[in-house]
């Protein structure tokens, strides 16, 4: 295919999965309110947006099938049908169906062409119900509004372009080819009312097209034009008849203060129609998206990474050769680049940050599925979900978030008749609440349905082996239980979760993550899970320690504190491997037998106490360096053995740091335990 | 067919890669040596911003081991696993040249000492009076060992989520 087509192509794929995005958002919240207008035009526009787009890329069965649904939505903007959940149902069973033909163009999987036929069909039903409850009025020619009327009417077309529609890649000139077809019309350019930022165009035109059709023409820029029905009488005919028979002032008027009313405050002058309001509302909306949010290829963000990560290395470098009194003089330069650097690094660590909300508001659709199928009623509550989190951390979250929502609904939220026996109001309360401080983000789901069952929990621990009778574990420890490798207490194994590789599978994800997650549950009242995660995972706060002549880093965050501890209280405890720390005995690590690297520890050994997850242990190290600006760089498969170095970073002069691996280290300490 | 090769000297030794899998020659480069890795493997690099991993290719062929302080150089190279690449550095005592080769004056490799592993080469070439070895990278390199890599991408997808 032609490489022009084919960008325009993954550019049309991209936007109409956007749209679908949107049409299902606006979906989700027209089940709570159908009757608001303004969502059934969102609705509406997105999937008249897809039908007229994906033509053009030879999607034809897109357009065919968005076509169909298309009549059911204008049967609902007008008023001749009512959402109904069958109406709901088969829209959202479209969307994923849409998305399927995205990938399957020509409607080659068995599969997609039965699905295709069936929910065509149910489409077709429920607009045959509507041609028979209004046989008496023609389906969609009982609007209030005069759209329809096809009797010739001249009208007023302001156009007000900025540099978007360039970059959009709509072409004007198709645009007005289209608008010949209509009929008559003149162009006039405003040049009083243009600038470098924005064109402005009038467009009178004189055509017995219907007002949909018109709109239709300008759909790509809807936004950024406003459409006047002005008078039955041809304004061409009268302008070289010099008659006055109409009241051709006014109309003259009506257009210049459209003109003046877009220029005094940026926006168009709204109509007088609630339809129009409603419009505009939504428009300013969409504006307010656009501007503040692009998107960019994720290749593009991890090659500025990349720079920005070999730009702190060298850097470091340069700072460390400079460092000599001799390079007195560009002292104050080496000083500027490195603040420079530095600046830029946050900056572009920051622009990878992405909120919360899209991948949560993904969610709503999932729990919609999911409570229906369970007969459960369920509220999506959220707070704060606007935080920002690595996109890396967010893709890599949706899982373990999905297999928390899932247990909330399947094990937690009882179903409405049960509630109610509980006293409880019949809906039950999902809330996703997010927030963050510094560099920790914490994303918190909790539920108000039964709780965990801690006795159940106990004597299905005991039945696995995993404690035993006579062990007398505390709430927490029991709880911590569900984090175990093939651990599920449900009663039979459902659809939904319970195959026992949840919630294991939840912990260990978030470790990768450099996160922890917590439970906590009251019996009856509801459990809640916290996610607590870091914001920024490319680039990190490390510590820098020595051990013979290899640099190891540990993340910052991972430190309670660093700590010196004489030889010979190790030695006194050395069959044991602890050391005492704070009144208790902690487990250490001794970083030279770990890794093999020979020689002897000193007198005063440094000790760098560990603290994740309420765990402790301490590291035993010869030389503590210093802070250190993690660029991370993973080792490659074939160190995949080192599970306790994930990862290096380069030093300043060139040398490679190993990331001790906190997480892998506990591991192991437990591993020595057993 | 005319390829080239880069030739190089392994305990005076001659052998040659072909350049298409050659990346960049490196001079003495620092190279970190990972704990507890194989002693084929010499450590890591950072090459061009990603850790490249460097290995010995003495150990490889069951050469005597080289003295610390010895000149050696690094030929960064990418090899092919099915459809997979890996990139790794082989430290070898000197690069010699880039030279020519018409496909047609390959010689089979001959059966030699137990001790060196033939599968490693792809043949031999004579210029003038001497014997090049021609390595065949991907069994070099992507022997057993590497293959078992594949078998466990935990550690790859753990740090690419890093």
């Amino acid at each position: 295919m032609d490489p022009i087509l084919q960008k325009f192509k993954q550019i049309f794929l991209e936007e109409a999965s956007g749209l679908l995005d949107q049409l299902e958002k606006d979906l989700l919240d027209l089940e709570i309110s159908p009757d608001n207008q303004e969502l059934i035009e969102s609705a509406f526009r997105a999937m008249h947006t897809i039908k007229g787009v994906s033509g053009m890329y030879g999607f034809d069965f897109v357009g065919e099938f968005t076509h169909t649904m298309e009549n059911v939505y204008q049967a609902i903007r007008d008023k001749t049908l009512r959402f109904d959940k069958e109406i709901f149902d088969v829209t959202f069973l479209s969307i994923d169906h849409i998305r399927k033909l995205l990938t399957d163009e020509s409607l080659s999987v068995p599969e997609n062409q039965t699905n295709q036929k069936v929910i065509l069909g149910t489409i077709e039903t429920i607009l045959a119900k509507v041609n028979q409850g209004n046989a008496n009025i023609p389906a969609f020619l009982n609007q209030p509004s005069n759209s329809n009327i096809q009797v010739p009417y001249s009208w007023h077309i302001l156009i007000r372009a900025n540099e978007q529609i360039y970059f959009r890649g709509i072409s004007i000139t198709n645009l007005f080819q289209d608008l010949a077809s209509l009929g008559q019309y003149e162009i006039t350019r405003l040049d009083h009312l243009s600038n470098n930022e924005i064109d402005t165009w009038s467009i009178i035109l004189y055509s017995n097209a219907k007002e949909n059709d018109i709109r239709e023409v300008f759909m790509f820029i809807e936004d950024d034009c406003t459409i006047t029905r002005l008078t039955p009488a041809n304004l061409f005919e009268e302008a070289n008849q010099s008659s006055a028979s109409i009241d051709e002032p006014s109309i003259l008027d009506y257009i210049e203060s459209q003109e003046k009313g877009t220029k005094e405050d940026g926006t168009p002058v709204n109509g007088t129609s609630p339809e129009k309001t409603i419009r505009s509302k939504s428009k300013a909306d969409t504006d307010k998206k656009v501007g503040k949010r692009i998107s960019v290829d994720s290749e593009k963000l991890d090659h500025l990474m990349y720079l920005v990560s070999e730009l702190i290395t060298l850097n470091s470098q340069f700072t460390l050769t400079t460092s000599d009194s001799k390079y007195e003089k560009i002292l104050p330069y080496t000083e500027r680049l490195d603040n420079l650097s530095k600046q830029f690094r946050n900056n572009a660590l920051d622009i990878r940050l992405v909120p919360l909300s899209e991948s949560i508001l993904r969610f709503k659709r999932l729990i919609r599925d999911l409570s229906q199928q369970l007969n459960k009623d369920v509220e999506l509550v959220t707070e704060g979900i606007d935080t920002e989190v690595d996109k890396g951390t967010i893709d890599q979250l949706s899982d373990p978030l999905m297999h928390i929502i899932r247990n909330c609904i399947d094990h937690g939220i009882e179903t409405p008749d049960q509630r109610i026996k509980k006293g409880k109001s019949g809906t039950g309360i999902l809330k996703i609440t997010a927030s963050n401080s510094g560099n920790i983000v914490i994303i918190r789901v909790e539920d108000d349905g039964s709780g965990i069952d801690l006795e159940k929990i106990r004597k299905k621990a005991i039945e696995k082996g995993i404690i035993k009778t006579t062990d007398n574990p505390s709430k927490q420890e029991l709880l911590d239980i569900i984090f175990l490798p093939g651990f599920s207490t449900a009663q039979s194994l459902t659809e939904v979760s319970g195959r026992g590789v949840g919630m294991d599978v939840v912990r260990r994800k978030i470790t990768e993550l450099r996160g922890e997650v917590y439970v906590e549950s009251e019996f009856g009242v509801g459990t809640s899970f916290t996610l607590k995660l870091q914001q920024s995972i490319a680039i990190i706060d490390t510590l820098l320690f020595k051990v013979e002549n290899t640099f190891f880093t540990v993340a910052v965050s991972d430190i309670n504190i660093c700590m010196q501890i004489p030889l010979e209280e190790i030695e006194k405890r050395k069959h044991t491997r602890t050391i005492s720390f704070e009144n208790q005995l902690i487990p250490f690590v001794d970083v030279r037998t770990c890794f093999e690297l020979g020689g002897h520890y000193g007198e005063m050994p440094k000790a760098i106490i560990i603290k994740t997850n309420d765990r402790q242990m301490a590291l035993l190290t010869d030389v503590i360096i210093g802070g250190h600006q993690a660029v991370l760089k993973p080792l490659g498969s074939l160190f995949r053995n080192q599970k306790c170095i994930g990862a290096a970073s380069q030093l300043g002069d060139g040398k490679l740091a190993f990331m001790i691996d906190t997480n892998e280290l506990f591991f192991k300490i437990e591993d020595r335990v057993n | 067919m005319i390829s080239t090769y880069l030739s190089f000297v392994i305990c005076g030794d001659l052998y040659a890669v072909n350049v298409a899998k050659v990346l960049e020659v490196l001079q003495e480069e620092h190279i970190t040596a990972v704990p507890n890795s194989p002693a084929y493997i010499r450590g890591i690099i950072n090459f061009r911003g990603d850790v490249v991993p460097v290995f010995e290719t003495r150990v490889r062929f069951n050469l005597p081991d080289r003295n610390t302080g010895d000149a050696y150089n690094i030929i960064v190279l990418d090899v092919s696993e099915g459809a997979d690449m890996f990139r790794l550095g082989a430290v070898v005592d000197k690069v010699k040249d880039v030279i020519s080769i018409n496909d047609d004056d390959i010689k089979p490799v001959p059966a030699m000492s137990k001790e060196f592993n033939t599968d490693f080469l792809q043949g031999i070439y004579k210029l003038q009076s001497e014997f090049i070895m021609l390595l065949n990278v991907e069994k070099v390199f992507s022997g057993t060992e590497l293959k078992a890599i594949q078998e466990t991408n935990s550690i790859k997808d753990l740090i690419t989520n890093l």
